[in-house]
């Protein structure tokens, strides 16, 4: 009975899907997948190359503050 | 054609990994291989055929958008049905229309167009109503089982059970839509066999 019960499930039809929502869903997907590609593949990069701008940033101040007093 | 051809020979797991480079391509093909399993889920499983269209176009966003970051070995089948169930159950609390899931309120009644051969087939007609009035509970796991022929182990991971929880839940699931259909029986009180 059980497995006569599943087999019946298996049987059920599928339930139609609109094309033109089928059609819809897939071209915002898509969007969606080139979209997402570009800035957050490079955000991260930025982000990476921003910290280190900043480390040299003040290392090269400490430098100049470095030498500045001893030349003095 | 050339695109129905490669749907015979591309696995899940190499589209998944075109897929995480960004091709749409590998996303249509992936599509049009599971797309209708996905929304005949969405729609046994929420019983309304707006919400099914609302919570598959949000799946596959969200497929989309967690495209690169997806592991290799994801199932990508499992992945989206989790997306989607877990994107229902999401809603349904939004719009507060699951009203205490445990106390198994009666579910909506499917609004699906009728298939010919469906509308020719009493039995189908009649079980597919039981599972309607089943509670959501009790309907996700007999559609991922039964309908879906997902394996245990799969189902459990869309449902996000431990697997004696899972076979537990799952038999209490069967026996209730066997008792359904029982009562749905025209014969049954007769005591006479179906057609």
């Amino acid at each position: 009975m059980k497995d006569e019960l599943f087999a019946r499930l298996g049987e059920l039809p599928p339930v139609p899907l609109d094309p033109e929502l089928s059609r819809r869903v897939l071209q915002r997907a898509e969007l969606e997948l080139t979209r997402k590609r570009s800035p957050a593949c490079g955000r991260r990069e930025v982000s990476l190359l921003a910290t280190v701008l900043v480390v040299c940033v003040v290392q090269v101040a400490w430098l100049v503050s470095f030498f500045g007093q001893i030349h003095r | 054609m050339r695109v129905l051809v490669h749907v015979e020979h591309s696995s899940d797991d190499e589209l998944l990994a075109r897929l995480k480079r960004g091709d749409r391509h590998a996303l249509g093909l992936i599509y049009s291989r599971h797309a209708a399993r996905v929304f005949a889920f969405l729609s046994r499983l929420s019983g309304d055929r707006q919400i099914a269209e609302d919570l598959f176009q949000e799946t596959w966003l969200k497929l989309a958008q967690a495209a690169s970051e997806l592991s290799s070995a994801s199932d990508l089948r499992a992945w989206l049905f989790t997306v989607g169930r877990n994107a229902f159950f999401s809603q349904a609390r939004k719009l507060a229309r699951v009203s205490a899931l445990d106390a198994e309120p009666e579910p909506p009644a499917l609004d699906l167009e009728p298939d010919a051969a469906l509308s020719s087939n009493r039995e189908l007609v009649r079980l597919e109503r039981a599972l309607a009035r089943l509670s959501v509970i009790d309907r996700e796991v007999l559609l991922l089982v039964g309908v879906e022929a997902m394996s245990h182990e799969d189902a459990a991971r869309v449902l996000m059970l431990e697997p004696p929880a899972f076979r537990k839940r799952l038999s209490r699931a069967r026996a209730r839509l066997a008792a359904l259909l029982a009562e749905d029986n025209p014969n049954h009180a007769a005591g006479g066999s179906s057609e």
